[in-house]
């Protein structure tokens, strides 16, 4: 590696440096690429961080499967992995470059379990890996300002209480130091629900920058509430019974992408046999809404999912389940097509792995 | 040869579907010989050094009644499609319902030509038995080891529900039991279903004639590869490979894990007689994993003792193959190259 720059007029130019990183492994998800409009993709296809995991864990003792984290181009073509399988974020639903760039972050799924943690590890793969456990925490986690990390935890430690789930917290994590601090309880405003329901079943959590506020999806009522960060105060309610928007009404979902006047909903029992993407205009002064998208292609995900807009506006979804990715305009013209044979977790798409990921990116 | 797979017993190869020959009892084709002219110690395989495989399966197809809390029963399940013994309470470990965008004949398709695409999967249920039962209801299924929402359920198996959007002449469910409880792998049965309402069919047994599966090999067309003898530290490289076994595109980053293994007095046609014990029939077996790359010493690879792989010698029958096991369910290896010593 040499780096040169140019300045003043001047060229510097470095030593030649010798660079070794880990290996590509072999057994990566294959991806298949098909375009429809390739030239009106974001950033030509850009790069997306996913991981492998959860199609070997089931919680159900002696199930184990591989784990990789990974990231493929625009063309399908892995550039980075990482074998996940024996460390703590093994049965992998969420992995994410940190805000610096320095980190890669894993999660395991860890669905109702004591078994939630948290790793990071540098993204030449060397070194030692920092754990993080948190019992009772799954799913996902996210970016805050200041490097921090949102997770959520639920408040029995994980696994169930007379056959519920119960609710979980909201929580932001220090992983300098490790101490995860409480920024909301869900019981603050929706525990007549969760208590009606199997429990909250929280799966999916985000980072506004715009709105300095924290969204959060719970699977078992439907709902995606919205607090301030780092408040974390209830600023309003997307779907469910506690809906401040009448005509915002959905059957399950997982991942969102919430901005300041229209959200993205991945609605996992959708129409057309698979999983829908809606789409919605908001005022929350006025709890008027208006859809502007169902994007329905068949394609299921009866667990996982996500949505989230580009920079570009085009939409990026995952169907985790069916190890599919659709581009889509935000009108919902299918723009590319990728597919592969493995179930998958979260995504995170974006332009380039040397500037802030998103939704930093924005 | 077309060979329908039946009672054995013993080992099978890595519990696979792996065939031999096609009634050839002689020797391969000529011998390729290049690494008998070098130093080097390296081979590389090429698509007309591998064998070629095709597979069928005959899944048993029913009709169910929907909106009822069917049964499903494995406890007659003692022999698995590969003929390998099955105990019905103690091997298996998930049974797993599934819901396919596709008709019963192009799933047992894609299934054959192992292309079964995740994007047509609708959904999926599992029961996990401990050893104390062989048969559930549906309502006692869970999702992946958790408790699943009866009003989900029925949104897949009651054709009357507002929800259901599953016509089942375009969509059809695949009960699986298996060894292991990693989805998809270590099916020992399959059975395909539909539901209708006019069905009065409330249980389905998964036996052994649940599914048939025939196979036919070649092997003939199979050039082998001259490599120096007594040498250890062989380099075998599929980078060039573009074909399967089975025809599908051989992608070189899955290739997972490599075996060489010695029949000292077999032929071929023993061989392809044994196909399905492969590895209990061998006389010397060295495995490993792949961990990168499209290369691998040979010499990394060991018997279950931990002894290395000694090299070729002029006696009976050497051969590589090599595996995709990550993202394959078909578990057949993708090539396998006969090797010859040189003289």
């Amino acid at each position: 590696m040499q780096v040169v720059a140019q300045g003043g007029g001047k060229t510097y130019t470095s030593n030649v440096y010798t660079v070794k990183s880990g290996f590509l492994p072999n057994g990566l998800p294959t991806m298949k690429v098909s375009d429809k409009n390739a030239s009106a993709l974001f950033s030509g296809g850009g790069f997306t961080v996913n991981c492998t995991g959860i199609a070997g864990t089931t919680g159900i003792s002696g199930s184990k499967g591989t784990s990789y984290a990974f990231i493929f181009d625009k063309d399908g073509d892995m550039v980075w992995a990482l074998d996940l399988t024996n460390t703590v974020a093994t049965g992998c639903s969420r992995a994410r470059i940190s805000p610096d760039a320095k980190y890669m972050w894993a999660g395991n799924f860890a669905n109702v379990s004591t078994s939630g943690a948290l790793m990071r590890v540098t993204m030449d793969g060397l070194g030692s890996p920092k754990n993080y456990a948190f019992p009772g925490r799954s799913h996902d986690f996210s970016f805050l300002p200041g490097g921090h990390v949102l997770f959520f935890q639920q408040q029995n430690g994980g696994g169930y209480t007379n056959n519920k789930e119960g609710p979980d917290w909201i929580k932001d994590l220090d992983p300098e130091t490790g101490t995860a601090t409480t920024v909301y309880d869900e019981t603050t405003d929706f525990a007549t629900e969760i208590a009606n329901s199997s429990g909250a079943h929280t799966n999916f959590a985000a980072y506004i920058p715009e709105l300095k506020a924290v969204s959060f999806s719970m699977r078992h009522i439907s709902t995606v509430g919205l607090l301030s960060y780092p408040a974390g105060k209830l600023l309003t309610v997307f779907g469910g019974t506690r809906t401040a928007f009448s005509n915002m009404t959905w059957d399950v979902q997982h991942g969102h992408d919430v901005r300041s006047d229209h959200l993205w909903i991945f609605n996992n029992n959708g129409t057309g046999g698979g999983a829908s993407v809606l789409g919605f205009r908001y005022d929350i002064a006025s709890k008027m809404a208006t859809q502007t998208l169902n994007y329905s292609s068949g394609v299921a995900s009866t667990a996982f999912g996500d949505v989230t807009e580009l920079p570009n506006t085009n939409l990026f979804v995952t169907y985790s389940t069916s190890g599919v990715f659709h581009e889509i305009s935000m009108t919902g013209t299918l723009l590319r097509e990728i597919s592969t044979t493995t179930p998958l977790g979260y995504s995170e798409h974006l332009a380039t792995l040397y500037g802030p990921p998103p939704p930093f990116d924005r | 040869m077309k060979v329908r797979a039946r009672p054995k017993g013993g080992a099978l190869l890595l519990a696979s579907l792996a065939t031999f020959g096609c009634g050839d009892s002689g020797p391969g084709t000529a011998a390729q010989n290049s690494t008998c002219n070098s130093p080097s110690s390296s081979f590389t395989i090429t698509d007309d050094t591998n064998y070629s495989l095709s597979n069928s399966f005959t899944i048993q197809m029913s009709t169910l009644k929907d909106a009822t809390d069917l049964t499903f029963d494995w406890s007659g399940l003692t022999r698995d499609f590969f003929g390998k013994p099955v105990d019905p309470l103690a091997d298996i470990d998930v049974v797993l319902i599934s819901l396919w965008h596709l008709t019963p004949a192009a799933l047992s398709t894609a299934l054959q030509n192992d292309n079964l695409s995740l994007s047509s999967n609708a959904g999926a249920i599992t029961t996990y038995p401990d050893g104390s039962y062989t048969s559930q209801n549906l309502l006692g299924f869970n999702s992946l080891g958790n408790p699943l929402p009866v009003a989900d359920l029925w949104k897949r198996f009651d054709t009357s529900n507002p929800n259901f959007q599953y016509p089942q002449d375009q969509y059809t469910f695949m009960a699986m039991a298996s060894t292991g409880t990693i989805l998809g792998k270590g099916a020992r049965t399959l059975s395909l279903f539909n539901i209708a309402p006019g069905s009065n069919v409330t249980r389905l047994d998964l036996t052994n004639d649940s599914t048939k599966l025939d196979y036919s090999v070649h092997l003939t067309g199979a050039k082998a590869v001259k490599v120096p003898g007594a040498l250890p530290g062989l380099t075998i490289d599929w980078g060039q490979m573009t074909v399967n076994a089975l025809g599908n595109e051989y992608i070189p980053a899955q290739i997972t894990q490599a075996v060489v293994a010695h029949f000292a007095t077999s032929s071929r046609a023993d061989l392809e007689a044994q196909f399905l014990n492969l590895e209990s029939a061998a006389d010397g077996w060295w495995s490993g994993k792949v961990l990168s790359g499209t290369s691998i010493d040979l010499g990394t690879l060991a018997n279950a003792n931990g002894g290395t792989f000694p090299g070729v010698d002029g006696s009976g029958i050497w051969l590589a193959a090599l595996f995709c096991t990550e993202s394959c369910n078909n578990p057949a290896p993708w090539s396998i190259t006969f090797l010859e010593s040189c003289k």
